[in-house]
């Protein structure tokens, strides 16, 4: 393969959130968030987390992290193994790699001012003297383009756009690796997230950064990325480099996805798979069908589908599927 | 059908004035889907608001302009009149479903109360009376509740009957508004970007069961959304909206083909496309209301803005067939070529 060392090595990642009842706690079910996960992030290059909601993907990227602790799995970053760690040796970790997370009004302090909030990883991590962290804090400001006039404003004062800046200042503080952007610009105007994506652009190609973008919207995923993983349910349903995806997209989950984009563009439609509606909802995690966990809402569900859950296998070169349909039936 | 012209609305608000919307004029044929896309802030819950009436007054004040409905004055009706129009031929779909409904009462008991209230005004006293006293009019509500639920694809009513807010997924609460939306056989349905709190698959099921009720029922649609893929799909003319004004107003397939102001223009070019198309944003924000800048509001962002736009505000002009556009750019050509 010509691509880059893995920075990032995810191998059978499990997270299983317990359900509890009654006063004792007793478990009574696990909801598995993530279930048997792995991919890999080449260094300086972006991979995406696509699926819908309570499909895993954040769990996915928080754990990554270890601000999750997984059930099972490994997760190797740069060669160590992150899910053994505990706390302690954790903390050098961390310093490379941070997240930048969906929602910058939530995920900002409203009662502290922008200058408090990008030197905050660099006071944890006990770095400089107070000087020297405003210092880099106005270099941060100004590689993520806000103005200096911002430095003392509260998040309230900042637009949508500017207190994302705010937020992926803060998140490049340390120098990190490798950043796990959440539905970055998913609460952000179009005409503000253009402006969003091209700064994240800008900034990996700049300081040689490594994404892991988490999204729901494949239009954004189409553009920005290198590698797309589609999530549902917990699991990997497709995994393939950008382009082989949207060229030859297998698994009926992909295809119902790809072709749900509204598109403005006609020549758009060309690209994308003729329309197909899925019938009913995405099911409970909590409570997640037997056998493959899309058979319920499938197009082209046949028999062994609800009894056998089906492994993910390589049809071509990089490109993986989990379905009965390729899996050598 | 509806003919909403000039209408100018303020508010008052601890810095002043804020001029939130200006000028705003927009009409909707009978049976005519439309569109009034724009960004976040920029007046477009405003507008429906008004014409729904529901526009707190005072903070917000009408300085100017009407709404009319079928020749009637929406803005100076009394409330009775006001009553037989809203919520049975005016119908709105909500946004967010899970705020929309109560969560503390059954779907039943929402749903059933919606369609009395609806018949109240319709019924003699002497049929009510009648009615409450056998139980078929309980009946014949709940059935007709059932029927509605039934026509927007949901499996299994009497369940989604008895359930409250918590029990229903997002997809299946929407459903539900639609159905109530629906229930007093509206002729125009406004609707408030149904399905943006909702996963693509899912979005994409209500958008197309929306479809084909408004298509089968000969509806006329206000489409309110920030998505102009989704206003692509669903509506055969678009208005666009920005800080208060429309910009642009022009047929869909038009819109898409040719935009001509230079906000439908940098909006169109910000959408990621699949086709791998460079993306490029607008610089700056949406301007404060309170001091909005002089002459055109969108022209501190303009990449084409002359000195004229800082003094006189563009009026919407037509350049061509159901096409028209505010922007200076455009009203020079119109004088060249007469």
């Amino acid at each position: 393969m010509e691509s880059p060392p893995a920075l990032l090595r995810v191998e059978q990642l499990k997270k299983y959130f317990p359900i509890t009842a009654g006063v004792l706690g007793r478990q009574t079910g696990q909801v598995k968030a993530v279930d048997d996960v792995s991919f890999t992030v080449p260094e300086g290059q972006t991979s995406a987390l696509v699926g819908e909601s309570g499909s895993g993907k954040t769990t996915v990227g928080k754990t990554v992290i270890r601000l999750v602790r997984p059930t099972a799995g490994d997760i190797l970053f740069d060669g160590t193994n992150l899910s053994a760690l505990r706390e302690r040796e954790l903390k050098s970790w961390r310093r490379q790699m941070q997240m930048v997370f969906q929602d910058p009004s939530s995920s900002l302090n409203p009662r502290r001012r922008v200058a408090d909030i990008v030197a905050t990883p660099l006071e944890v991590h006990g770095i400089g003297t107070r000087r020297e962290r405003l210092s880099r804090v106005r270099e941060l400001l100004d590689l993520v383009e806000l103005p200096e006039k911002y430095l003392y404003s509260y998040p309230h004062a900042l637009s949508g756009g500017q207190k994302q800046r705010v937020a992926i200042a803060r998140a490049l503080a340390l120098h990190p690796r490798f950043v796990v952007l959440d539905e970055p610009t998913s609460a952000l105007d179009v005409s503000v997230q253009a402006k969003i994506l091209a700064l994240l652009a800008r900034l990996q190609q700049e300081l040689g950064l490594t994404y892991l973008l988490i999204s729901h919207d494949l239009s954004v995923v189409k553009n920005f990325s290198d590698y797309i993983a589609v999530m549902y349910l917990g699991r990997i349903m497709e995994m393939a480099p950008t382009e082989k995806l949207f060229a030859r997209p297998l698994h009926p989950y992909t295809r119902a996805l790809l072709s749900a984009i509204p598109v403005v563009i006609e020549e758009e439609l060309e690209v994308i798979p003729e329309r197909i509606t899925l019938e009913g909802d995405i099911p409970s995690p909590a409570n997640a069908p037997s056998g493959c966990v899309f058979h319920t809402r499938c197009y082209t569900v046949s028999d062994i589908c609800s009894v056998e859950s089906p492994p993910l296998v390589e049809v071509e070169s990089d490109h993986q599927v989990r379905c009965h349909l390729f899996s050598g039936g | 059908m509806l003919n909403v012209t000039d209408l100018g609305i303020y508010f008052d608000v601890f810095e002043g004035e804020a001029r939130v919307l200006n000028g705003v004029s927009l009409h909707i044929g009978e049976g005519e889907t439309v569109s009034l896309v724009g960004e976040t802030g920029c007046g477009k819950s405003v507008t429906i608001k008004a014409i729904l009436r529901i526009l707190p007054i005072p903070p917000a004040r009408i300085v100017s302009g009407h709404i009319l409905y079928k020749g009637q004055d929406l803005l100076s009706m009394q409330k009775q009149e006001l009553y037989t129009l809203r919520g049975r031929e005016i119908a709105l779909i909500p946004q967010e479903p899970m705020t929309s409904l109560n969560p503390v009462f059954t779907i039943e008991k929402q749903f059933t109360d919606l369609i009395r209230w609806q018949g109240r005004y319709r019924a003699t006293w002497v049929d009510r009376l009648a009615k409450s006293f056998d139980g078929a009019g309980k009946r014949a509500v709940r059935q007709r509740a059932l029927d509605l639920l039934e026509k927007m694809n949901i499996p299994d009513p009497p369940r989604v009957m008895g359930s409250y807010l918590v029990e229903l997924s997002g997809g299946m609460s929407q459903r539900v508004l639609i159905a109530m939306a629906l229930a007093g056989n509206p002729s125009l349905l406004i609707a408030d970007e149904p399905g943006t709190a909702l996963d693509v698959t899912t979005q994409e099921q209500i958008l197309q069961l929306l479809k084909d009720r408004v298509e089968k029922e000969k509806l006329a649609v206000l489409y309110i959304t920030h998505n102009l893929g989704v206003a692509r799909e669903m509506t055969e003319r678009i208005y666009v909206m920005y800080a208060g004004e429309i910009v642009e107003e022009a047929l869909t397939q038009e819109l898409f083909r040719a935009p001509r102001h230079p906000y439908t223009q940098g909006l169109l070019a910000s959408i990621p496309k699949l086709t791998g198309e460079e993306v490029v944003g607008i610089e700056g924000r949406i301007p404060d209301y309170v001091d909005p800048p002089p002459g055109c509001r969108f022209q501190p962002r303009c990449e084409r803005a002359m000195a004229r736009c800082q003094e006189v505000q563009p009026e919407l002009v037509p350049i061509g067939p159901g096409h028209a556009v505010a922007c200076h750019l455009y009203e020079a050509d119109l004088a060249e070529a007469p």
